[in-house]
């Protein structure tokens, strides 16, 4: 398959390169693209084409087209050429990729991925053109003078340099059926607490029996990520790093195994989501489509899966609300997920791929971001987002995602982790009842201790 | 074969012996006789050395550098002897890999093997329409690609909506499986991608058989019915010896498929749970791709090619014996 789409690919830059010496012989002085120069847009290449990947469900086609007609505007003689990613596999993808001598001029990654792409020198550098591209003066996540969004920007630095562009972000919201909840009497409002959810998961239940595999509150036996919000919920975390470098995993310490506490109190209370596979499988949006869910924890791209087309449930039956913590009157901190942009290294066309990305930070870059129902990279964007009907929901996430987030160790080899991702073995193990939290959870951290510690 | 053409060609030019002037057109013959099947040869080696040779060269090399992503992407490497080697000997996980995928291979060769053989002889027992629809349904299953029979699978063990749980309920005989987790340990998942490929595999090696079965002269086997041998005794002395070769190469086949099956393990539970279903092939991909750690996944494949190749010389003059003797 990565051959297949490589020659393309090879074909496309073979363009690009020929289009980029006679840019060069019109504008002697200036190599085009060879260093990421602190670029106006008269830096690149009069003509050119750019290569663009974009991940599936990034942005929709229409603001594609537009990001694409003002590029044209300000470009004129460059085509731009997008290129739509699947998330799966994508790592390995990007490694095939940004290591051959054509590779992709701009391209998305998760959040979680682009550290492993940062530290392996894989992106351009970025930092020069930190405040072009909105992002102020400091590196610093919490700093006022730094303005993306802050896990995004953690995502985006690396050793002090920033090596790519926050795109955009999104958090898991509780997703529930009105209509349940209004038969069986309960309030949504009144669900502001663990005990309170519980208590309308089983209401639920009784009230739907008649519905084979019915579940009032429905969690994956693996839904690491729901689960990650349960931990810090109780002031536990996922590992921490010394500063020595060396990385400790903490699902042992005493809160991480209350908030795990938390997640087995939730399964119990009647999901009928399969002990030994995630939320994906099967996805959680059909089964709530299917009418089997009361509520679950999902991204908010989920709930137009999970209202579908084929009316049998309409969006007047689907509300949103915030994950209640433990603690009554809270919200849970989210994972905040996400994507990034990067340059790769390699780009022949650097000068033309930070114009593209500064499209991405300028206002209406960020009001087309807010309309693909994302919550936008800059910190500024994101706490003003318009009040309308399509931004309901996204104003719920983005509050969650103001009032507290988490994120995965800022690692290159966290994505070893994942990959084999002893959390969801523990869950499985904890849940299927062939160990406890305590032996579980010490499992898993020599797991991660391992995996994170390893020599590069 | 290359013994036998060169001895057919010289005896068909014994006759010509008489005459000086051809001698030495008929030298020139027979050294183009002798050298034909290696010309023959000659495509197949070239196009053998430039699409493996040269991969697996580069992998030696490889084994023996430090490459991360940093390396692959500036091109810069450092040589660093065997320590990958010596890094992945002292691994415990690839030593748990290693027991792991020799243990598979043995279960699934065995039940491949065995399982064929006595498809082919159910094949050879049954009437044409039986046969008939035996044999379409060994194709399918042949003719299904790995990773959509892996997906297939998958599914069926579902503990939610697979329609094993449900069938396994619905018979009443073992209670209830309804939400029965298949692959919650590694015995259990090992179980099903081991059902998964025997199933696969099996079609090839009754097909193979059920041919070797045919070629076997049905006198022969009268001859020893007639000696008074049961039909015990028939396989045991007519038509094993007479499958034997093929036997050896099928499961020579099987070997070196059940040792470097990744596909199906992979598709499964990506090594789960737990990762007790990580093999060999598994334990590379992971080390390689997803760690990034390319040399030493590097290592791991060449200590895969010498395993293999322990497991398999023994093997090959064995079967090279037998084809002789055949």
């Amino acid at each position: 398959m990565i051959r297949q789409r490589l020659i393309p690919l090879v074909a496309v830059a073979t363009v690009a390169l020929a289009a980029c010496n006679s840019g060069a012989s019109t504008a002697p002085s200036q190599a085009a693209g060879s260093a990421p120069a602190t670029a106006q847009p008269s830096t690149a290449a009069s003509t050119g084409t750019l290569t663009v990947w974009l991940m599936n469900g990034s942005l929709n086609d229409n603001s594609v087209v537009q990001l694409d007609t003002d590029f044209q505007v300000s470009h004129p003689g460059w085509k731009v050429n997008y290129q739509v990613q699947q998330w799966n596999g994508i790592v390995d993808k990007l490694t095939t990729a940004l290591s051959s001598n054509t590779p992709p001029d701009v391209v998305e990654m998760g959040n979680t991925q682009a550290i492993t792409f940062e530290a392996a020198g894989a992106l351009a550098d970025l930092s020069s053109d930190r405040a072009d591209l909105g992002g102020g003066t400091s590196n610093d996540s919490s700093s006022d003078a730094q303005l993306y969004v802050a896990s995004l920007n953690s995502a985006s630095v690396y050793q002090d340099k920033m090596f790519a562009l926050p795109f955009y972000a999104g958090d898991r919201v509780l997703i529930y059926r009105k209509d349940l909840f209004a038969a069986a009497g309960i309030d949504p409002a009144s669900i502001t607490s663990k005990d309170k959810l519980i208590a309308a998961a089983k209401t639920l239940n009784q009230k739907n029996a008649s519905v084979q595999d019915f579940s009032g509150f429905y969690q994956a036996g693996q839904n690491w990520y729901s689960l990650l919000q349960m931990i810090w919920d109780r002031g536990g975390s996922l590992a921490t790093q010394g500063s020595d470098g060396k990385w400790t995993a903490n699902l042992e310490s005493a809160q991480s195994m209350q908030g795990i506490q938390d997640y087995v109190d939730y399964y119990k209370a009647g999901s009928t989501g399969p002990k030994d596979n995630d939320e994906m499988n099967p996805p959680e949006y059909d089964l709530f489509h299917q009418g089997k869910v009361g509520m679950f924890v999902g991204n908010g791209w989920e709930i137009g899966s999970a209202i579908g087309t084929d009316g049998k449930l309409t969006a007047d039956q689907v509300g949103v609300m915030a994950i209640p913590s433990a603690t009554d009157g809270k919200t849970v901190p989210v994972f905040l997920g996400g994507s990034v942009l990067g340059i790769a290294a390699k780009s022949q066309n650097q000068a033309a791929a930070l114009d593209w990305l500064k499209q991405l930070t300028a206002d209406s870059g960020q009001q087309l971001l807010i309309s693909n129902g994302w919550i936008p990279s800059l910190k500024s964007a994101a706490a003003n987002i318009p009040d309308t009907a399509d931004t309901k929901i996204l104003k719920i996430q983005a509050a969650e995602a103001a009032a507290g987030s988490g994120f995965t160790p800022n690692d290159p080899r966290w994505a070893g982790v994942e990959a084999n991702n002893p959390i969801k073995s523990m869950l499985t193990q904890i849940l299927s009842g062939q160990a406890t939290i305590a032996d579980a959870a010490k499992a898993a951290d020599d797991a991660i201790n391992a995996a994170l510690n390893a020599a590069q | 074969m290359i013994g036998s053409s060169t001895t057919a060609e010289a005896r068909r030019d014994a006759p010509g012996l008489a005459e000086a002037p051809s001698r030495r057109r008929l030298r020139a013959g027979r050294l183009l006789g002798r050298s034909l099947p290696y010309l023959a040869l000659l495509p197949a080696l070239v196009t053998f050395l430039l699409l493996l040779g040269y991969p697996v060269l580069l992998v030696v090399e490889m084994s023996l550098q430090h490459i991360g992503l940093k390396e692959l992407i500036s091109g810069t490497t450092t040589w660093v002897g065997l320590s990958n080697f010596q890094s992945i000997l002292g691994d415990k996980l690839f030593m748990a890999a290693t027991i792991r995928t020799f243990v598979f291979m043995a279960a699934n060769v065995a039940l491949t093997v065995v399982l064929g053989t006595l498809v082919a002889l159910l094949l050879d027992r049954i009437g044409r329409i039986p046969r008939l629809l035996l044999s379409i349904a060994m194709v399918l299953a042949w003719a299904m690609p790995a990773l959509t029979g892996s997906v297939v699978f998958q599914w069926l063990f579902d503990s939610k909506l697979g329609v094993v749980n449900w069938a396994l309920s619905s018979l009443g005989i073992f209670g209830s499986w309804l939400n029965h987790s298949w692959f919650d340990t590694g015995f259990s998942t090992f179980g099903i991608i081991t059902l998964l490929i025997v199933w696969q595999a099996i079609p090839f090696v009754a097909f193979s058989l059920y041919g070797g079965i045919l070629a076997i002269s049905s006198d022969l086997i009268e001859a020893a019915k007639v000696d008074g041998a049961n039909e015990r005794q028939v396989f045991r002395h007519v038509t094993l010896p007479g499958i034997r070769p093929l036997l050896m190469m099928l499961a020579f086949l099987s070997i070196i498929w059940d040792f470097k099956v990744f596909t199906q393990v992979f598709t499964i539970r990506q090594g789960g749970p737990d990762g007790q279903t990580i093999t060999l092939s598994i334990f590379t991909y992971f080390t390689g791709l997803s760690q990034g750690r390319f040399g030493i996944a590097a290592a791991v494949s060449v200590v895969m090619i010498l395993l293999l190749l322990i497991v398999l010389v023994p093997y090959i003059r064995r079967m090279l014996r037998t084809l002789e003797d055949g």
